[in-house]
């Protein structure tokens, strides 16, 4: 390669042919016989991104720009600088961007189980399920016992209608970690498919007890149940079942989640630290995530409501104010603020927010049925009432509008109103107690 | 008000084509498209214009919905196809990105003048009716629901908007009257599908309206992706905002009854709906296919009232426990068992998802088994239906697709509208399985849109199924079917009793004519032994509309034993003499 010539402004290592081909697993002369033969790894359009992310994009461009054009730098150097730009790329969502930059990684160091396991990924994105599926097999050849790769490689080949195939992947994974929920919940899901349902059972049963957490498990073991027979526990498994999927440890995509210095991404991570109640982390993250998007209304209702849950009310208020300087119309940040003064027992500015929540958001509920609560603590009931229906009406789901309404009705003086409402309420949510305990209240009226 | 003689009972209101016959060839061997776009030469002169002006607002990526339906009871399907508009008003410098406003703002109803030449050949060309029909629907359209609500023997209109919703009934003489406030349909949520049915057999239809989402231009924020790049919300991104359920007060008027009807309220972010009797009591269920988040089967419990049964029968769910997209949906009998399934379209790598009914209303997931699943993982489907392209006997299914979020290889390549895809058409072979047919299916399937409804129906009347595609910010696409009528078929339309017209002193004819009876279950049994199960519908799909007619592929029959059908009013009626490569109108209470 001549050294001196410039590269463009957005191909890497010149203009060159692509060699996708010399690249792919399996191929034994998968390392390019000169940096001629690496793929062009270019950066997408950046300039829409937000300013922090623009930097990190220009930083690590610029860094592999200066390796590709370094006489000194070695395969191993120039392999980690692909790499890493190629992280950085599907951290964006820019996957189709990050693949040539993978596999030149690839095949500057093809010793490297990290490259193939990425681009398994970035081949799953592209609906190349073949692709994926070798290269995941490629990262195993390499480590044999990767449980990320194992299950990947299994779930693969369970889509692509291979039930042998994906078996095989999940028992190795299972053979190398016993403790892998996501493993056992492949083989049980392998097991369903072949409606084998005593052992889908089993498996899925095995998985389940791994995890304290309500996935998508409970729902297969109630398809298995259904299936066997048992409707009992097919129900009891339907009302346990969650959206989660059981996954590996997956600590090369968990990098990934790190990677991006984006409003956006801070918040997710602030969401995650919230949901294990790490409030402290949450407000380090939002907070960081106001400081990159300060005119984002949402990351300063996260970040009051981070510090809220912390204990901290004066930081809280000022965020939620804040969110509302930036967006008045922001019903959230009002429904907040009214929750507070109510915990003041500042009812009457309570009262004012909570309405205002409801004025510029009419669909909000959960601001509704607080105003109607409050308006019914107040002995407003006739107002209260109104909001109650109107709660009823928009979602007729919740039994609370009518609970609640009922009540109204009763400090109107409306008796008969209200046992009526009950009885209806009764026939609409049998799961509900608290029709029949108040209906026997008014038994004794 | 359309009439015809009483005597009238059996109809034969079109005849197939008499080209050289050539029916009974293995498909591989007939030369030609199977499918031709004949839109621009058949004069449907549309392109749906979304406002889109880069303040990314949910609804420009929903619409278009489409719709087929004979408003002026010549026999022949006319089109209605819904329009947008800029969102929000415009701002100095804030133009639209894609195309110029169009020049006849709203909806528009395109006249069908199909002529058929003695020799058979036929020429379809439209006339835009819109200013004669007095429709005028100048609210953002996201859908269409065709159905006579008030039994005059004319198909009136049901417009779903992102804002208040219109019914426009027809006036029985080429014009329409705008009645929404009168009717209390004019259901101001943010509505996608709607679908007529008679839920409660008292012979009039009802309307279910499946809303989508609680947004409000006001309301909008911005969804930036991982990087803060401005693009589409996801769903989740707002509330859902609750499906409505109209009871026909057979005066006009309809009383929302979702609080009593949907027990326990349960809904979500609605944008398909597909009727039919899931569990085989005879009575009409609904699906409701939600965005993101469960789907509902309503059962019908022969009091007015409807039980979610979704999760316990494995329907609210795909197979892998996931809720997944859920924007189009079907059903129809693609296995020949005699009950009921359900097909509905999904995001990119959801895989749409192929529920095969054990009979009972109880479903299992068969997109992995079936192969649909595979062969759909790459596109975001919308507009779907079961629909027997090749009159084999056995139902395919198409679906048009496009993203709902940027494509990253379109961006790349500084496309405006990086959201295009190409359709799937999924050929059904029998046992259980289908293959991809797309590339196959003519060059029409190589065009990459941002499809979005799809009708469908046989708009030239030659005994096979055409599609009417509604492209997001694209030009309109009538999908004109060239391999259908290589095999054999029968086509039958269901209407309901005549009754005696008013007097009025007129020497008019001195029946109106029933209304498509919407819901009707039929049960082709043609001289192979084979029965194929068919329900007339216009609902299903994406916010369209479709052919209410029933046309059953019958292969290399010849002829067609019986013709059962089941009226929604529970009443089972058998015909004979029924003609094969013929439509045919069957009058409830002339069978045997």
């Amino acid at each position: 390669m001549n050294h001196g010539t410039r590269v463009s402004a957005l191909v890497l290592a010149g203009s060159l042919a692509a060699l996708a081909a010399a690249c792919a697993p399996g191929n034994s002369a998968n390392t390019p016989r000169s940096r001629q033969e690496l793929q062009p790894c270019t950066l997408p359009d950046y300039s829409k991104m937000e300013e922090s992310v623009q930097a990190q994009m220009r930083d690590r461009y610029g860094a592999l720009t200066s390796l590709t054009a370094s006489s000194t730098a070695d395969a191993a150097e120039l392999g980690l600088a692909h790499g890493e730009m190629g992280k950085l790329l599907m951290a964006a969502g820019y996957v189709e961007a990050a693949g040539p930059c993978f596999l030149n990684a690839h095949a500057l160091t093809p010793q490297e189980p990290r490259w193939p396991y990425y681009l398994g990924r970035v081949y799953l994105s592209k609906d190349d399920l073949k692709q994926a599926a070798a290269f995941f097999e490629k990262t195993l050849s390499l480590r044999p016992d990767d449980e990320a790769a194992l299950v990947s490689l299994g779930s693969t080949r369970l889509t692509l209608n291979e039930p042998d195939a994906a078996e095989s992947a999940f028992d190795k994974a299972f053979s190398a970690h016993s403790q892998s929920a996501a493993a056992l919940a492949g083989l049980g899901r392998i097991a369903l498919a072949r409606r084998d349902y005593p052992r889908a059972v089993q498996r899925l049963e095995a998985a389940a007890s791994l995890s304290s957490q309500s996935s998508v498990v409970q729902y297969h073991l109630a398809t298995a149940y259904r299936a066997l027979g048992d409707t009992v526990r097919a129900e009891a498994y339907l009302k346990q079942a969650g959206v989660l999927e059981l996954l590996p440890d997956d600590p090369l995509m968990r990098e990934l989640d790190d990677l991006l210095q984006s409003s956006i991404e801070y918040q997710l991570r602030g969401d995650t630290a919230m949901h294990e109640s790490n409030w402290a982390l949450a407000i380090a993250h939002y907070r960081k995530a106001s400081e990159l998007a300060p005119s984002d209304p949402i990351a300063r209702h996260k970040l009051g409501t981070a510090w809220f849950f912390a204990g901290e009310i004066p930081p809280a208020v000022r965020q939620f104010e804040e969110a509302l300087r930036l967006s008045p119309g922001f019903a959230k940040a009002r429904f907040s603020l009214g929750l507070i003064m109510a915990s003041k027992g500042d009812m009457s500015r309570a009262l004012e927010q909570m309405a205002t929540a409801v004025k510029d958001d009419p669909g909000y509920i959960e601001a509704r049925l607080r105003l109607a609560d409050m308006l019914r603590q107040a002995g407003r009931w006739s107002e209260s009432l109104a909001q109650y229906e109107q709660v009823t009406r928009l979602a007729p789901q919740m039994a609370e509008g009518s609970l609640g309404a009922a009540s109204a009705l009763i400090g109107l003086k409306r008796y008969e109103e209200a046992r009526q409402r009950l009885i209806a309420g009764q026939q609409r949510y049998p799961d509900r107690q608290e029709f029949a305990r108040a209906l026997q209240r008014f038994t004794f009226r | 008000m359309k009439v015809f003689p009483a005597v009238c009972l059996l109809l034969c209101v079109g005849c197939g084509s008499d080209r050289g016959d050539h029916r009974g060839q293995p498909q591989s061997e007939i030369s030609g498209e199977w499918f031709i776009d004949d839109s621009e030469k058949a004069g449907l002169d549309f392109v749906h214009f979304n406002g889109m002006t880069g303040r990314f607002y949910p609804p420009e990526s929903m619409a278009p919905g489409v719709a087929l339906l004979d408003y002026d009871n010549d026999g022949d399907l006319d089109v209605f196809l819904v329009q947008g508009h800029v969102l929000g008003g415009h701002t100095h410098g804030d133009l639209p990105l894609l195309a110029r406003e169009p020049m006849s703002p709203g909806g528009r109803l395109f006249r069908n003048d199909l002529k058929v030449a003695a020799d058979g050949t036929r020429t379809l060309h439209f006339t835009d009716a819109t200013a004669r029909s007095g429709i005028d629907a100048r609210g953002y359209g996201m859908g269409v629901a065709a159905g006579d609500f008030n039994n005059d023997g004319c198909v009136d209109v049901y417009l779903t908007n992102f804002g208040p919703n219109h019914l426009f009934r027809n006036n029985c003489n080429g014009s329409f009257t705008d009645v929404s406030k009168q009717s209390g349909t004019a259901d101001p949520a943010w509505s996608v599908s709607a679908s007529f049915v008679d839920y409660d057999r008292d012979g009039w239809l009802d309307l279910f309206v499946a809303n989508y989402l609680d947004y409000a231009v006001e309301n909008d924020h911005p969804c930036p992706s991982r990087t803060g790049e401005r693009d589409y919300c996801d769903p989740s991104a707002y509330r859902p905002t609750q499906s409505r359920l109209f009871h026909n007060d057979r005066n006009g008027r309809f009383s929302d009854v979702t609080a009593s009807a949907l027990v326990g309220g349960d809904f979500g972010p609605a944008l398909g709906i597909a009727t039919a009797d899931f569990n085989g009591d005879g009575w009409i269920d609904m699906y409701v296919a939600n965005d993101g988040q469960p789907n509902q089967l309503w059962i019908n419990q022969h009091d007015g009232t409807f039980t979610n049964t979704a999760l316990a029968a494995g329907a609210a769910v795909n197979g892998a426990g996931r809720a997944t997209a859920s924007m189009g949906v079907d059903a129809g009998d693609f296995d020949e068992d005699g009950d009921e399934d359900l097909f509905f379209t999904n995001l990119t790598q959801e895989m749409s998802t192929l529920f095969v009914n054990a009979g009972s209303g109880v479903f299992e997931d068969g997109g992995q088994n079936s192969g649909v699943a595979l062969s759909s993982r790459r596109y975001t489907g919308f507009g779907t239906g079961w629909f027997d392209f090749d009159n084999d006997g056995w139902l395919d299914i198409l679906s048009v697709n496009g993203a709902v979020r940027r494509l990253e290889a379109l961006v790349r390549a500084r496309d405006p509208f990086p959201f295009h895809q190409k359709k799937l058409l999924l050929r059904n072979v029998g046992q259980g399985r289908f293959e991809d047919v797309t590339d196959r299916a003519g060059t029409v399937f190589q065009l990459s849109e941002v499809g979005r409804g799809a009708a469908f129906g046989d708009v030239d009347n030659d005994g096979d199924m055409d599609v009417l595609v509604g492209n997001d910010a694209g030009h309109v696409r009538l999908l004109v079917n060239n391999i259908g009528n290589s095999n054999h078929w029968v086509g039958v339309r269901v209407v309901g009793k005549s009754t005696p017209r008013p007097s009025n002193g007129s020497a008019r004819p001195e029946r109106v004519q029933g209304r498509d009876m919407l819901g009707a279950r039929i049960a082709v049994v043609a001289d192979d032994g084979r029965t194929r199960w068919r329900r007339a519908r216009a609902d299903g799909s994406y916010a369209s509309a479709n052919d209410p007619r029933v046309l059953v592929g019958l292969g290399r029959s010849t002829r067609v034993r019986t013709v059962r059908v089941t009226w929604p009013g529970g009443v089972t009626e058998e015909w004979t003499a029924v003609m094969v490569d013929r439509w045919t109108t069957l009058e409830e209470g002339t069978g045997r």
